[in-house]
């Protein structure tokens, strides 16, 4: 549920899919009855180098062009990047941190040296290489994502997900994703 | 609104018609001498001569054909062709630039000074 | 132009440059050729796609520079087809001797223009250096706050180029990477729409039309007719400034997105206001917003037509406003204050109650222009309106110091 402007920002890596994420988070979104926006911070796209995207979901028209300096929520996709980025730059006190990590969200907390947000930790690598065959997070972080965040159900997702990809994906690359996202879901703790 | 029209052209300078290089008589920049165009003396070959087409070929002293040198090489263009022969040089758009005459196998072209046509 | 949607339509979430070639793809044109440049890039990806797909009828001609890609848009609009091609930034130079010849030519080729900035140093982000650069090749320019208003410029500029009275290519401006970029609801028409709003274009006259063979382009010398031609466009230009409103009102009755010169935000009782192009006006209108709710009387002027300059309409607009800030996404150097200032600045010369003008650069390289920088400008307008004196004329939002 989107009551008011909710700002989200993603860490990654180049190739890890941090840019497509955000879309489709905002595109589902936006298939509900909000306003979306998606967009990433372009430069010299190589894979591996750290990159931002960005998400704004709101129930009124978005008029804010430019990053998201103090977002409502992180997601982190590549464990590495915690002690490479600070990804935890100007979250509110109340927001919300999501990692993709197999370390515990208690650690993540300490690591980050984090007082007030919530932590929530899952393992989307290890859940992608699984359900997909490669280690690529960003489904499952989505599935993590609203879990932890009731911005929409996860049917809602997983409905415009197959929408979206039927076309372009076979049917074991759609399944794959589709259960990354579920199981993410299930899997993601805040301990 | 008005449509601001100059001296009758579409916008853009466009000209409703094509070929208007024409009305541009160019012969009036000539300034000195024109060609002169002597059928009989393009018709008398004298004798075989390497530029001629059937050079080489048993020759009659009389081809009547005409070798077409000076047309391709006009570079305005200005020597009409009458029946595949050459015919009248039109003066209208003629610099007397002389390269017809130069190139002529038979000497069947020569420059005169224009004076001589006051 | 408020943006109210009919309830009906089907809102997409779509890119600038998707929401640019999306239209394209409506347009139908007879003739495209695109280069690719960044951030112009998805544009042309989006219209090979399409011909590839069989979705249009367009002729995609595979271009090897940007000169080219103008140069067959010449060719092809003196042929009598509607041409289409797009670019950003070093293109848009690459272009800019053929722009004066489709201008001159007065061939009505529709651009879509991704703003970015000129090296060097080299940079892909958005600035309107490129397009300011070609304010004066004679081309209508229009700019968008974001991807709604590029789709909806793009449709409208083939009705505004083709207009008998007029007669201009029109380019639209989108900003580089910030609207192109990013991915935000737009409520698109249906294609019948489209075709119908645009109509079927019939040109004067066709270079491919034997029967009836034309001259175009001729040697126009020094006992000529150049100077009247130039009159001519000059005319055509001002022309262009009562199709573009009619165009807009007719484009507002389909969609419910009316478009003007420029859209006035809480102008009425303003006695400070921002002038300003592209998307940074989203940002300040939502920083108009927070300011009134303080009991603030700020109003923002969001400029959409830069070519024609709609001067005396924009006079008009900020004859209550005591103190003018001018946002520049672009810098002249040696010139005092940005482009756009100079003009604004110079259609204010003759308002009755002249207002104090200030100029103001950000963005360059694409910089982030965010809410600060709206209020710091303000705040300078504040202190101008307070003394009557404008210490700075020119001032830098978002540079670093030192």
């Amino acid at each position: 549920m989107v009551d008011k402007m909710v700002e989200i920002r993603w860490h990654g890596r180049g190739g890890q899919g941090a840019a497509t994420a955000g879309r489709l988070l905002a595109e589902a979104t936006l298939e509900r009855g909000f306003y979306a926006q998606a967009f990433a911070e372009f430069g010299p796209e190589r894979r591996g180098a750290p990159v931002q995207a960005y998400v704004r979901l709101s129930p009124k028209v978005i008029r804010a062009y430019y990053g998201i300096t103090n977002p409502d929520i992180v997601v982190v996709l590549d464990p590495t990047l915690l002690s490479a980025v600070n990804v935890a730059q100007g979250l509110a006190a109340n927001g919300t941190i999501l990692v993709n990590t197999r370390l515990s969200a208690q650690l993540v907390r300490e690591k980050l040296g984090l007082e007030g947000p919530e932590v929530f930790a899952v393992d989307a690598s290890g859940i992608a290489q699984q359900c997909i065959g490669v280690a690529i997070p960003n489904t499952a972080m989505i599935g993590a994502l609203v879990k932890v965040k009731k911005l929409l159900e996860l049917e809602d997702i997983l409905d415009y997900y197959c929408e979206a990809f039927s076309s372009r994906y076979s049917q074991r690359m759609l399944e794959g994703n589709l259960n990354a996202m579920r199981r993410a879901h299930g899997e993601v703790r805040s301990q | 609104m008005k449509e601001l029209r100059v001296n009758g052209h579409l916008p853009g300078a466009t000209i409703p018609r094509g070929g208007t290089a024409r009305d541009n008589k160019t012969g009036s920049w000539r300034t000195s001498s024109i060609p002169v165009f002597n059928r009989a003396v393009c018709e008398a070959c004298p004798r075989p001569v390497q530029t001629c087409p059937t050079y080489g070929e048993s020759c009659s002293v009389v081809c009547h054909r005409d070798c077409l040198l000076c047309w391709i090489s006009c570079p305005d263009a200005c020597i009409n062709l009458e029946n595949g022969c050459i015919g009248e040089i039109d003066l209208d758009y003629c610099k007397g630039c002389g390269l017809c005459a130069t190139v002529c196998p038979r000497g069947a072209i020569v420059m005169i000074s224009e004076e001589g046509k006051w | 132009m408020p943006i109210q949607t009919k309830v009906e339509r089907r809102v997409s979430a779509v890119t600038g440059n998707q929401a640019l070639s999306r239209a394209v793809r409506q347009i139908d044109p007879d003739v495209a050729a695109v280069y690719p440049i960044t951030p112009q890039t998805d544009v042309a990806e989006g219209l090979a796609t399409f011909v590839a797909d069989g979705m249009i009828n367009t002729v995609l001609v595979p271009v090897e520079s940007e000169h080219s890609a103008m140069s067959a848009c010449i060719g092809a609009a003196a042929a009598g087809a509607r041409a289409f091609t797009a670019t950003s930034s070093q293109g848009l130079a690459y272009m800019f001797e053929v722009l004066y010849v489709a201008a001159g030519l007065r061939l009505p080729i529709v651009m879509a223009n991704v703003n970015r900035s000129l090296s060097a140093p080299i940079n892909i982000h958005c600035d309107h250096s490129d397009s300011f650069g070609a304010r004066d090749s004679g081309w209508v320019q229009l700019y968008s706050e974001n991807a709604q208003q590029a789709y909806d410029n793009l449709i409208q500029a083939v009705r505004i180029a083709e207009h008998s009275k007029v007669l201009l290519p029109v380019m639209v401006n989108v900003d580089g990477f910030i609207v192109s970029h990013a991915a935000e609801s737009a409520v698109l028409l249906d294609d019948e729409e489209v075709r119908q709003f645009i109509g079927e274009y019939t040109p004067r006259f066709s270079l491919l039309d034997v029967d009836h063979p034309i001259t175009v382009g001729p040697f126009d010398g020094l006992h000529g007719y150049f100077f009247e031609f130039k009159a001519a466009q000059v005319e055509a230009m001002a022309n262009a400034k009562q199709v573009i409103l009619d165009v807009g009102k007719e484009y507002g009755a389909l969609s419910g997105r009316t478009y003007g010169f420029f859209e006035e935000y809480g102008l009425d009782d303003a006695d400070t206001a921002i002038v300003v192009v592209g998307s940074a006006a989203a940002t300040c209108s939502s920083v108009v917003d927070e300011m009134r709710a303080q009991g603030m009387p700020v109003g923002l002027l969001k400029l959409r037509s830069f070519r024609p300059f709609p001067a005396e309409e924009l006079a008009d607009a900020l004859k209550y406003v005591k103190a003018v800030g001018v946002l520049d996404r672009a810098v002249s150097p040696g010139l005092a204050g940005g482009p756009l200032f100079a003009e604004v600045k110079s259609a204010l010369f003759d308002a009755d109650a002249r207002p104090k003008v200030a100029s103001f650069v950000y963005g360059l390289g694409g910089r982030e222009f965010r809410p600060e920088h709206a209020r710091e400008a303000f705040a300078s307008l504040f202190e101008i309106k307070k003394t009557g004196y404008v210490n700075d004329l020119v001032s830098y939002l978002g540079i670093r110091k030192g």
